[in-house]
C-alpha cells in the first residue's frame, strides 16, 4: 500500500522556481497496476524517484508500507531502495564493466548477502527472465532488449513489493518493448507485485488497471478498471 | 557492506585503471621508500654509536662533575644563573671528595685522569705519531673489545698499555699478534709553553683494540696516567684526595643503585649523568636526525597525497552514473563514501608495501656495498638496520595518509544526488 499526501516537491533553477509536484494526493492499493501517463516536465518521474526513495519531497507525506519516507534517514531510504523497489530505467542503468550475473548481484551486496548466495539468488532472478544464457556476458554484448531484462532481474533480485518502471520501453522497439512489458505485467499478476510504471505510451497505458494523467505537476485526471 | 566485498570493490575499480593507478602508487613508492630507507639509515647508526657507547662506558658508572648543569645542553638565551660562585668553574675539594665517596651504594671512586702527551715512539724507530691517551679505571677499560691479548688487569698495574689497531699500520708492525711484548715510549711535555721539559715513559703493549674503536688511543693504568698528568700540570698532588679535579667517576654497587646515586650527587649541588641519561641523549638525537633525513619522504607522501585525492576525484568524475547505481539499488550515503575511502587507502597500503620493500632491498644493497668499501673496517657498522616497527609503520603510515586524503573526494562521491548521478552523461 502506498499513499502519498499532499505531495509537493519544488526545484530551484537560478531564479526561477519549478513544482515538480504541485500537491499529488494518491492511494495505490498492493497489488495494483499503474500506469503514469504525461508530458515531459509534468513530473510523473520525480512521482516516481520520490515513492522509491531516491528523491525527497519538500512537503507532504510519502508512506510506502506504513513508513513515511519524508521522515526516513538515509539508512532508511537505502535499505528501502534495496529491499522494498525496484527500479526499471529507460537507459538500464546497468554498471557497465559488470557482466549480467554481477550487475544482478549488486543489490545482494548492500544487502551483506555472501558471494556464494550471491550467485545463487543471481542466477535465480537471471533464470526468471530467461538470460541464463547471458549470464557472464557485459552490457555492451546484450541487445536493447536483453538489458531490460537484467535489469529486471536485478530489480527482482531481493523480491520487493513494488517495482518501479520509469519508460522501461524507450529505448526498444515495439516487438521487445512488448515482451518486456509482458514480463513485468506477469510479474504483477502472478505474484502480486505493485507496478507503477511511467510511460508516454497511451496504448501502455491501457494494459494497466489504474491510470493517472499528470501534468505541471498536478494529477489531471485518475482511471481505475 | 561486508569488508571483503569492500576490498574487492576497491581493488577491481583500481584494477581497471591499471595505468593510472600504476602512477599514483608510484608517487607513494616514492615517498615510502626514501621515509623507509632514511629512517632504516637513521637506526643504523644509531645502532652502531649506542653499540660502540655500550663498549665504553659501563652502566654501573656516574660521571660527576662539580660543574653544575654542565651535563644540561644550554641554549645561547640569556637563562638564570642561581649562585653567585658558579660562573667560575670550581673544582671538588677534599671535603667534596669524602661527601661522595660516603654516598651509600658508591663502591669506588676514580679521578678522571686527563693526559696531554706529545707523542708516541714504537721501539728502535724515532718517527713520532699524534697519540691519545686514556687511563681509565679496569673496570671501564674492560668493556672494549680487543683483537689480540689482554686488558691491563689491575688499577695499580704500571708501564702496560692497550693499543689501537691502527697504529700498527703506522708503526709498520706486520699484524696484531706481532705486536704483544713491544714496548712504546710516549713523551709529555709541560703545560706552561715556557717551560721545555719533557719526560718519555715507557710502556709494554698487552693488547691490541678491535678495528672498530678507530682511532688513535692508547690505554694505560690510573697510576700511570697520574704521574704523566702530574709531570704535565708540574703539580704532585694532582688526582688526589687534596685536589680530585673537576670530574669523577663513581662506581655503583649495583646497576639498580646508579639513579639514587645520580641524585645524591645532585642533592649535593654538583652534576651527575648516568649511562642511561647519555644514552637517552644520544637516542634523542636520533630521532631529530631520523627526523631530518626521512623529511624529504615526508614531503614525497604528502605530494603523493594530492596525487591521490586527484586520482580519486577524477574517478568520482567517470563512475558517476555508477554512483548512482549503486544508490539506486541500496547503498547508503555512508556505503558511497567508504567505497571510496577504501579505494584511497588500498593506493597508499599498495605504494606502501612496495616501498617498503623497495627500500629493504636498498638497504641490503648498501650494506653489501658498504661491507666490501667504505666501511669494511667496521665488520659490526650496518648502513642500513630495519627494526619489525618500521617494516609495518611505513605500510601504515601511508595507509592513514592515503585514507586521510581520500576523505575528501569521498565525501564528495557520497553527497551526489541520486537522480542527479544516475542522468550524468
Amino acid at each position: 500500500m502506498i499513499k502519498l499526501e499532499q505531495l509537493k516537491k519544488t526545484y530551484r533553477m537560478g531564479e526561477e522556481v519549478i513544482h515538480a509536484l504541485d500537491g499529488v494526493d494518491l492511494e495505490i492499493p498492493g497489488g495494483e497496476f499503474l500506469a503514469i501517463v504525461g508530458p515531459s516536465g509534468s513530473g510523473k518521474s520525480t512521482l516516481l524517484h520520490i515513492v522509491g526513495g531516491l528523491d525527497s519531497p519538500t512537503s507532504g507525506k510519502v508512506i510506502v508500507n506504513g513508513n513515511d519516507l519524508s521522515r526516513s534517514s538515509d539508512k532508511e531510504l537505502a535499505d528501502h531502495r534495496n529491499h522494498s523497489i525496484g527500479f526499471i530505467f529507460q537507459s538500464f542503468n546497468l554498471h557497465p564493466t559488470y557482466n549480467s550475473l554481477e550487475n544482478v548481484a549488486l543489490p545482494l551486496i548492500f544487502a551483506r548477502v555472501s558471494a556464494a548466495q550471491r550467485k545463487k539468488l543471481a542466477w535465480a532472478a537471471l533464470e526468471e527472465v530467461g538470460l541464463t544464457n547471458r549470464a557472464y556476458h557485459k552490457p555492451n554484448q546484450l541487445s536493447g532488449g536483453e538489458r531490460q531484462r537484467v535489469c529486471i532481474a536485478r530489480a527482482l533480485v531481493l523480491k520487493p513489493g513494488i517495482i518501479l518502471a520509469d519508460e522501461p520501453t524507450g529505448n526498444l522497439d515495439s516487438v521487445t518493448g512488448e515482451h518486456v512489458i509482458e514480463i513485468l505485467s506477469g510479474l504483477n499478476k502472478e505474484k502480486g507485485i505493485t507496478l507503477i510504471m511511467v510511460t508516454h505510451n497511451p496504448d501502455l497505458a491501457k494494459r494497466a488497471n489504474h491510470q493517472l494523467f499528470m501534468a505541471d505537476g498536478h494529477v489531471v485526471e485518475e482511471r481505475k478498471s | 557492506m561486508r569488508f571483503t566485498d569492500l576490498l574487492s570493490m576497491a581493488f577491481y575499480n583500481l584494477w581497471r585503471r591499471k595505468l593510472r593507478t600504476s602512477l599514483t602508487v608510484l608517487a607513494v613508492v616514492i615517498g615510502a621508500t626514501l621515509v623507509a630507507l632514511m629512517v632504516s639509515i637513521g637506526s643504523g647508526l644509531q645502532s652502531f654509536i649506542v653499540g660502540q657507547f655500550g663498549e665504553i662506558v659501563p652502566q654501573d658508572a656516574v660521571i660527576v662533575s662539580s660543574i653544575k648543569d654542565v651535563f644540561q645542553r644550554q641554549d645561547n638565551s640569556p637563562h638564570e644563573i642561581t649562585s653567585t660562585n658558579l660562573t667560575a668553574s670550581n673544582p671538588f675539594t677534599y671535603d667534596d671528595f669524602q661527601k661522595i665517596r660516603a654516598i651509600p651504594g658508591v663502591v669506588q671512586v676514580d679521578y678522571n685522569v686527563s693526559v696531554s702527551a706529545r707523542y708516541i715512539q714504537p721501539q728502535d724507530s724515532s718517527k713520532m705519531y699524534s697519540v691519545s691517551v686514556n687511563a681509565a679505571p679496569v673496570y671501564q677499560a674492560e668493556l672494549r673489545k680487543l683483537v689480540v691479548g689482554t686488558d691491563i688487569t689491575a688499577d695499580d698495574v704500571t708501564g702496560q698499555c692497550v693499543l689501537a689497531y691502527d697504529y700498527l699500520k703506522a708503526f709498520g708492525w706486520s699484524d696484531a699478534e706481532s705486536a704483544l711484548g713491544k714496548q712504546v715510549s710516549i713523551t709529555v711535555g709541560k703545560l706552561n709553553p715556557y717551560s721545555t721539559a719533557t719526560q718519555a715513559y715507557q710502556f709494554t703493549v698487552v693488547g691490541v683494540l678491535d678495528k672498530t674503536m678507530n682511532g688513535s688511543d692508547v690505554f694505560i693504568s690510573l697510576p700511570d696516567g697520574k704521574e704523566m698528568a702530574r709531570f704535565y700540570q708540574d703539580n704532585p698532588l694532582l688526582y688526589s684526595e687534596q685536589q680530585p679535579g673537576y670530574a669523577l667517576y663513581l662506581r655503583a654497587e649495583s646497576i639498580s643503585q646508579v639513579d639514587s646515586i645520580a641524585q645524591a650527587v645532585k642533592d649535593l649541588n654538583f652534576s651527575a649523568i648516568t649511562p642511561a641519561e647519555l644514552l637517552a641523549q644520544i637516542n634523542s638525537v636520533f630521532s631529530v636526525i631520523q627526523i631530518g633525513l626521512s623529511a624529504f619522504g615526508v614531503i614525497a607522501l604528502i605530494v603523493a597525497a594530492i596525487g591521490i585525492i586527484n586520482t580519486l576525484l577524477m574517478a568520482i568524475h567517470e563512475r558517476t552514473r555508477e554512483i548512482g547505481i549503486m544508490k539506486a539499488v541500496g547503498a547508503t550515503r555512508g556505503t558511497i563514501r567508504i567505497v571510496f575511502t577504501v579505494e584511497g587507502g588500498a593506493l597508499g597500503f599498495l605504494g606502501g608495501i612496495i616501498g617498503t620493500l623497495l627500500a629493504l632491498g636498498l638497504g641490503q644493497l648498501l650494506n653489501f656495498i658498504g661491507s666490501r668499501t667504505f666501511l669494511s673496517d667496521f665488520p659490526g657498522f650496518k648502513m642500513s638496520v630495519f627494526p619489525v616497527w618500521l617494516v609495518f609503520g611505513v605500510t601504515a603510515l601511508t595507509t592513514f595518509i592515503s585514507l586521510v586524503a581520500g576523505l575528501y573526494p569521498a565525501n564528495n562521491a557520497a553527497k551526489l544526488d541520486p537522480v542527479d548521478a544516475l542522468r550524468y552523461e
